[in-house]
């Protein structure tokens, strides 16, 4: 016969079934805890590219909103003129929304802003024409890894 | 040395069980809650930056629908008394698939002081839910000719008197 304070002893634990059970469920818990935190932080950071992207672009078309329909001294050219000089911050320097055609700007690694104008109908201002109108509609685009993020459209007249 | 009964033993061993049972279920439970409540925080967050992003681009067509006006109105001989600018334009997309323009014309706003013929343009701009108008005061063009003052059925706005708002105080369509 066993000693009595051995027995108890042995009695005292968790049996292998509970610590196997207790186990695996801790296991669950802490794999689905981290799928979720990793959900968690993917949204966080879309969500502050996306509010980044945002910003950049109305920084883009604020300034080209306030710039001129067309260049004053030669109106009916489209893109920058080639007496214009480029100075080192090239948002500052235009001065006109068509030298804006085909800008680009990098600026880091990951991101990029472009912008494009182009002649539209006033009629119909989402169809775009080569022919000269009184209309221009400007697109600023916002990249991430050349993933769109965000996109912004206004429109500019000829008497503003 | 006391002895301890079977059935005692068999007892407490049970409600070791449970309680570590218990304790496993409180604990994944917590876990639960508290990841949810994060995706539930972080949805709500994209909810609003996404919102954010379309008042940002209803702003801007609401800015467009003001060139299109200024565009529209000076092509229009009569443009003060004609009463169908006064109801809302037909809302116009500026891209396949994005926001719309509209405009309309209604009476001087008197905060500006009162001149006569002067009209308040306003443009609505509208993306996804979100909807914002920009309001200025608009008046004939005034043109010196000699020593006299033509009036020109031309649209001049009147400086400073840029309003904006957000979808709330936007009349009924």
């Amino acid at each position: 016969m066993k000693p009595l304070s051995t027995s108890i002893k042995k009695r005292n634990g968790f049996s292998l079934l509970e610590v196997l059970i207790s186990t695996i469920l801790v296991a669950m818990i802490l794999i689905s805890s981290l799928r979720l935190w990793a959900e968690l932080l993917e949204k966080r950071i879309t969500s502050s590219h996306e509010l980044r992207a945002a910003y950049l672009a109305q920084q883009v078309m604020t300034r080209v909103l306030s710039l001129r329909f067309c260049d004053a001294e030669h109106p009916l050219s489209m893109g920058r003129e080639t007496d214009e000089i480029i100075q080192d911050s090239f948002l500052e320097s235009v001065d006109d929304i068509d030298d804006f055609i085909g800008w680009s700007e990098r600026l880091d690694e990951s991101w990029t802003r472009r912008a494009d104008v182009s002649y539209v109908l006033p009629s119909a201002p989402d169809v775009e024409v080569v022919d000269r109108t009184s209309l221009k509609k400007i697109t600023v685009t916002v990249f991430f890894r050349d993933r769109v993020v965000t996109q912004l459209v206004a429109l500019k007249g000829i008497h503003s | 040395m006391r002895r301890i009964p079977d059935g005692r033993l068999k007892r407490t061993r049970s409600r070791r069980g449970a309680a570590l049972y218990v304790t496993t279920m409180f604990t994944a439970l917590l876990v639960s809650l508290l990841g949810m409540s994060g995706l539930a925080l972080s949805r709500v967050e994209a909810i609003r930056i996404k919102l954010h992003r379309e008042q940002v681009q209803a702003q801007f067509l609401a800015r467009s629908a003001l060139e299109l006006a200024h565009l529209e109105l000076n092509q229009h001989a009569d443009w003060q008394k004609d009463p169908t600018l006064r109801s809302e334009s037909k809302p116009r997309h500026v891209e396949k698939g994005s926001g719309t323009c509209s405009w309309f014309l209604g009476p001087g706003d008197p905060r500006f002081g009162i001149e006569e013929g002067r009209l308040t343009l306003t443009g609505v701009g509208r993306d996804g839910e979100a909807a914002r108008f920009l309001s200025v005061q608009v008046r004939p063009k005034r043109v010196r000719f000699g020593t006299d003052e033509i009036q020109l059925s031309v649209i001049e706005f009147v400086e400073g008197t840029w309003v904006s708002s957000d979808a709330a105080s936007l009349p009924d369509q």
